[in-house]
């Protein structure tokens, strides 16, 4: 079926430049890693305290949501429930796991403990985007745009979800990339296939 | 208060905060810093390790983090002598 799904809507996070649809939005090449993050945030036109709370990773699962729904109507003809949310990564929360570990031996973290698994991000972008429908989170050796395009398929032909939030989010040390996709039955965008979904998450590289 | 923000933000890892960017005055929790119920654990165990001071019940404890101030003010108010 993914002949009548289309992406939409796509934001890539990569080596300190932030790109909507193809189009770079933000870029800050010298900047850490940490600092980039913090930086997007305060370029955009949001005030969300939480931000603060959350690990490296959550941060930039967050960020590329915020670049890819900073306009409300993306989403608002479809029911909270009936958006889904499946994300990737190859470190699981390792980052966040390491961070923890170092609290251990002395009083262990509750606030970092919080963040100790990778679909905390998926929890984070539900709450600040008020999704309820199905979620998930693979972990997987590397990005596999097929095995993407099988699970979406699924929620979409069996009208499990009627839009979905998908794609790759990794952080771990000052490595990091986000690649979110918003695909939709029957819209205007880019088909939903390996070679756009290859083409997209590697557009950085050009 | 600039030292307990300074502890506040190591307990709770807000680094990419400053101490300037706490208001004395701004709520700790929802529409202010966005703390929750697991920071408020942080919150406790952050008063009893730095100023040995326990609250008194969990009941006290939405007054007292209500802002830096009411925290200030408690710790100033309950720390043990010397």
């Amino acid at each position: 079926m993914s002949g009548n799904l289309h992406i939409s809507q796509s934001c890539l996070i990569e080596t300190n430049k932030a790109i909507l649809n193809g189009k770079v939005v933000f870029d800050e090449p010298d900047l850490n890693a940490g600092d980039f993050l913090l930086a997007l945030y305060k370029h955009l036109p949001i005030n969300y305290p939480k931000f603060y709370k959350m690990d490296k990773q959550c941060k930039l699962g967050f960020l590329a949501g915020e670049l890819l729904f900073n306009d409300a109507d993306v989403f608002k003809e479809y029911a909270k429930d009936e958006i889904a949310i499946v994300l990737y990564n190859a470190n699981a929360s390792l980052e966040a796991d390491r961070n923890y570990y170092k609290t251990v031996d002395e009083m262990a973290s509750p606030a970092l403990f919080l963040y100790t698994l990778p679909n905390i991000l998926i929890g984070e972008l539900c709450i600040r985007h008020g999704i309820k429908g199905e979620t998930i989170f693979f972990v997987e050796e590397k990005f596999d745009a097929a095995s993407m395009i099988d699970y979406v398929n699924l929620l979409l032909e069996q009208n499990i979800a009627k839009a979905c939030l998908c794609g790759w989010v990794d952080f771990l040390d000052n490595d990091y990339k986000a690649c979110l996709l918003w695909v939709e039955k029957d819209k205007n965008g880019e088909m939903f296939s390996k070679e756009i979904i290859d083409k997209l998450y590697n557009q950085y590289y050009g | 208060m600039h030292d307990l923000k300074v502890q506040i933000i190591a307990q709770l890892n807000l680094q990419d905060l400053t101490p300037e960017e706490i208001g004395d005055d701004q709520p700790l929790f929802a529409e202010g810093l966005g703390l929750d119920s697991i920071d408020a654990l942080e919150l406790i165990v952050l008063l009893q390790q730095q100023y040995k001071v326990k609250l008194a019940s969990a009941e006290e404890g939405q007054a007292v983090f209500r802002s830096i101030r009411t925290m200030a003010e408690y710790i100033t108010n309950h720390q043990p002598a010397g």
